[in-house]
C-alpha cells in the first residue's frame, strides 16, 4: 500500500534532469518533495503523474500507473498542477464539477459545494473563475482536486492527493488552511505527496520528505531525518539554524549576516 | 453559503447555468419548429403548407405542382438546411473546445477550404485520373468522401502545427489556418483553371454556398454522414470541458485525451466535409452560434453541443428563407446572407465582451 517510484530518469531533449530517482510515499502521511529551484522536484511530480515520459517505474499500490486507464487512475489519485489556464468563462462551481468527470458516487453538487466550502470559497461558487484573484483560483483548483478523491479511503484502498506547490501563491492564512486540509486527508487514511518550497510549513505538516538536488535524491525518510540544518544549509547554499518546535521537526531559520 | 445554494445542494440540482441551458433547449426547439414550418411554406410559387395539410386531412388529391414543390424541392432543402446548420455549428463548438480557443471555426481555419479542395478535385480531376468503375461505385458518395478527406487532412495538419506539449498557440493556429486556406485556395484555383465549361458551371453552383441543389438522392449519402457525425460529436461534451483546463489536467481527471482528440478531429472532418460537399462554403455559423450560446448560458459543452446543433439548424433555415424571398423570384446565395448576418453579430459580440470576460 504505497506510491512508489524506482529508477526514474527523465530527459528534456538530450539533457537528463532526473538521474535514477527512487521515491516512496505511504498512505496516512504527508510526504514532501523538497529541494532548491531547478533541482527536479516538479519533474519528479510530473513523472509520478505520468505527465511526461520517463524510464523506470511508478507504481500505485503495486499497479504500474502506465497500465491503469485514465478514468480508473483518476478515481485513485488527483493532481494539482502548479498552474492551470482555463479557456472558457466557467464559474468556480463548474470548474470543480469538471474535476468529477471520472464519476463519484452520491450527490455531485453536494460534494462540489462542500469542497468549495473547505477552501473558504462557498460564497464564490457562481463567480467567474477568470475574475477571481490568483490565490482564489489556486484554492478553486484545490477544491477541484479534493472533490475528485473526496473520500480518503474507499473499500479499504487509500486515495492520493498529488500537489505541486499547493500554497505558492497563497497568503499565510490560506497556506495554513490548505496544509490543514492536506494533513487531515492524510490523518483520515489518504496519501498526500506535495512539492514544497517552504521548509517550515514542511517541518510542521509533513511526516516524511524526499530531498532532491541536481536530479538526485540526497536523502529521504522521516521528516526529522531529512530536515537537518547542516545538510540543508549545504544544499540550499544558505546557512540555516534549527529552532525547536515542540514535538514536531525543528523549524529552520536562515542566519542573516 | 447562500440559502438557494444550500437548497440546491440538498436536492441535488445542477448548477444554475445548467438548468438555464436545459430551459433554453426547449425554446430553441420551438424556434426550430417555426423555422421548419416557415421553410416548407415560404417560396416563389406561393403554395401554402396549410392548404396542402388541409387537403391531406380531408382526403383531397394534391396537384402535381404541389407534390413537386413540397416533396421534391422544399422538403429536401429544409432537411439539408437543418443538417448543414447543425453540422457547421457543432463543428465550430467542437473545434473551439479542441483548440481551447473561441476563434476556432471550420471556415476561419481552412477546414472548409480543405473540404472544398476535395470537392473540386472530384468535380474537375477525378474523371480523368480515377477509373470509371471507382467513380461509379462511389457515385454520389464521391463528393462528400473527398470533402471529408480534405477536411480531415487540414484538421490533422492544424493540430500538429498549433499544438505543442498539450498547449495551443493562438497565433500559430490562426496563421497556420490562413496558410492552409491559402494553399487549398491555390490548389483549387489551379483545378478551376483546368476545368472545362460544364465543370465550371457545376463548380459555380456548388461554390456559391447554396441549398438550391438539394435533392433526396444528394442527401442519401451526405445526410447520414452529417447526422451520425453530429450525434457522435454530442458525446464529446464532458471531455471537451476537461480539455478546457489543458491536456495534462484533462488526463488527470480521467479523460482519455488521445481518444478525445481523435474523435473530435474525425467528427469535425465528417460534419464539415459533408456540409461543404452539399452546400459549398457557408461561413460564420460555427463561430456565431457557440458564441451566442456561451454568452447566454455558459460554456458547458455537455449542453452547448446539442443547443448549438438546434440553433445552427434554425439559423440556417432562417438565412435560407431570407435568401429565397429578398430578391424573389431570384435567389441570393445563402453564403452571402450568412456573411451579412454573421459579420456584424460577430463584431458586436467582440465589442460587447471586450475587457469583461475573455471568451
Amino acid at each position: 500500500m504505497s506510491f512508489m517510484a524506482s529508477g526514474i530518469r527523465v530527459s528534456y531533449g538530450r539533457k537528463e534532469v532526473l538521474h535514477g530517482v527512487d521515491f516512496v510515499a505511504q498512505p496516512g502521511e504527508v510526504t514532501a518533495i523538497i529541494g532548491p529551484n531547478g533541482s527536479g522536484k516538479s519533474t519528479l511530480m510530473k513523472a509520478l503523474t505520468a505527465e511526461l515520459r520517463y524510464t523506470g517505474q511508478v507504481t500505485l499500490e503495486g499497479d504500474d500507473i502506465q497500465d491503469v486507464p485514465a478514468p480508473l487512475l483518476a478515481g485513485r489519485r488527483a493532481v494539482l498542477p502548479q498552474s492551470v489556464s482555463l479557456t472558457f468563462p466557467f464559474t468556480a462551481r463548474e470548474v470543480v464539477e469538471i474535476g468529477l468527470s471520472a464519476g463519484i458516487s452520491g450527490d455531485r453538487s453536494e460534494v462540489v459545494l462542500q469542497a468549495l466550502a473547505r477552501v473558504g470559497l462557498a460564497d464564490h461558487a457562481d463567480s467567474f473563475y477568470q475574475e477571481l484573484s490568483g490565490g482564489q483560483q489556486q484554492r478553486v483548483q484545490c477544491a477541484r482536486v479534493l472533490a475528485q478523491v473526496w473520500q480518503p479511503v474507499v473499500n479499504g484502498v487509500p486515495r492520493w492527493l498529488l500537489l505541486d506547490e499547493p500554497v505558492s501563491s497563497l497568503d499565510i492564512a490560506h497556506q495554513v488552511a490548505i496544509m490543514d486540509i492536506a494533513a487531515q486527508y492524510a490523518s483520515e487514511g489518504g496519501g498526500v505527496i506535495a512539492v514544497m518550497h517552504d521548509l517550515n510549513l514542511t517541518a510542521h505538516y509533513a511526516n516524511a520528505a524526499c530531498l532532491i538536488h541536481q536530479g538526485r535524491v540526497v536523502r529521504r525518510g522521516k521528516i526529522a531525518d531529512v530536515l537537518e540544518p547542516d545538510l540543508l544549509s549545504e544544499i540550499y547554499h544558505c546557512t540555516l539554524r534549527a529552532v525547536p518546535n515542540g514535538g514536531s521537526a525543528p523549524l529552520l531559520s536562515p542566519v542573516l549576516s | 453559503m447562500a440559502a438557494s445554494d444550500q437548497m440546491r445542494a440538498a436536492v441535488g440540482l445542477a448548477s444554475p447555468r445548467r438548468s438555464k441551458a436545459l430551459a433554453l433547449r426547449s425554446v430553441l426547439l420551438v424556434i426550430l419548429g417555426v423555422a421548419v414550418v416557415a421553410s416548407l411554406t415560404i417560396g416563389a410559387t406561393g403554395i401554402s403548407l396549410w392548404e396542402v395539410l388541409w387537403k391531406l386531412l380531408t382526403g383531397q388529391e394534391l396537384s402535381r405542382l404541389e407534390r413537386t414543390v413540397l416533396w421534391d424541392i422544399r422538403a429536401p432543402r429544409t432537411f439539408m438546411g437543418m443538417l448543414v446548420g447543425a453540422s457547421l455549428a457543432v463543428s465550430g463548438a467542437v473545434m473551439q473546445g479542441l483548440f481551447r480557443n473561441p476563434l476556432a471555426d471550420p471556415g476561419l481555419l481552412g477546414v472548409s477550404s480543405g473540404a472544398g479542395l476535395g470537392a473540386i478535385f472530384v468535380i474537375v480531376v477525378s474523371g480523368a485520373v480515377l477509373p470509371p468503375a471507382v467513380l461509379e461505385f462511389f457515385g454520389y458518395a464521391m463528393l462528400p468522401l473527398a470533402a471529408f478527406v480534405g477536411a480531415w487532412a487540414v484538421m490533422i495538419a492544424l493540430y500538429a502545427l498549433a499544438t505543442r506539449a498539450g498547449r495551443t498557440s493562438v497565433a500559430t493556429m490562426l496563421l497556420g489556418g490562413i496558410g492552409i486556406a491559402a494553399l487549398s485556395g491555390a490548389l483549387s484555383g489551379i483545378m478551376v483553371y483546368m476545368a472545362d465549361d460544364i465543370q465550371l458551371r457545376e463548380l459555380t453552383f456548388w461554390g456559391m454556398g447554396a441549398l438550391t441543389g438539394a435533392t433526396w438522392s444528394k442527401l442519401l449519402v451526405a445526410a447520414p454522414v452529417m447526422g451520425l457525425a453530429t450525434l457522435a460529436a454530442l458525446s464529446l461534451g464532458q471531455g471537451l470541458n476537461g480539455l478546457s483546463m489543458g491536456e495534462a489536467t484533462a488526463h488527470h481527471i480521467g479523460i482519455d485525451v488521445q481518444r478525445l482528440k481523435r474523435r473530435s478531429i474525425l467528427s469535425v472532418s465528417a460534419m464539415t466535409g459533408a456540409a461543404v460537399a452539399v452546400s459549398g462554403g457557408i461561413g460564420f455559423v460555427g463561430i456565431i452560434v457557440p458564441h451566442l450560446l456561451r454568452l447566454a448560458v455558459g460554456p458547458d459543452h455537455r449542453t452547448l453541443l446539442l443547443n448549438a446543433a438546434i440553433m445552427g439548424a434554425a439559423l440556417l433555415l432562417f438565412a435560407d428563407i431570407v435568401s429565397r424571398v429578398i430578391v424573389a423570384p431570384s435567389e441570393l446565395p445563402i453564403g452571402i446572407v450568412m456573411a451579412v448576418i454573421g459579420g456584424p453579430v460577430f463584431l458586436w459580440i467582440l465589442l460587447r465582451r471586450r475587457g469583461v470576460v475573455d471568451l
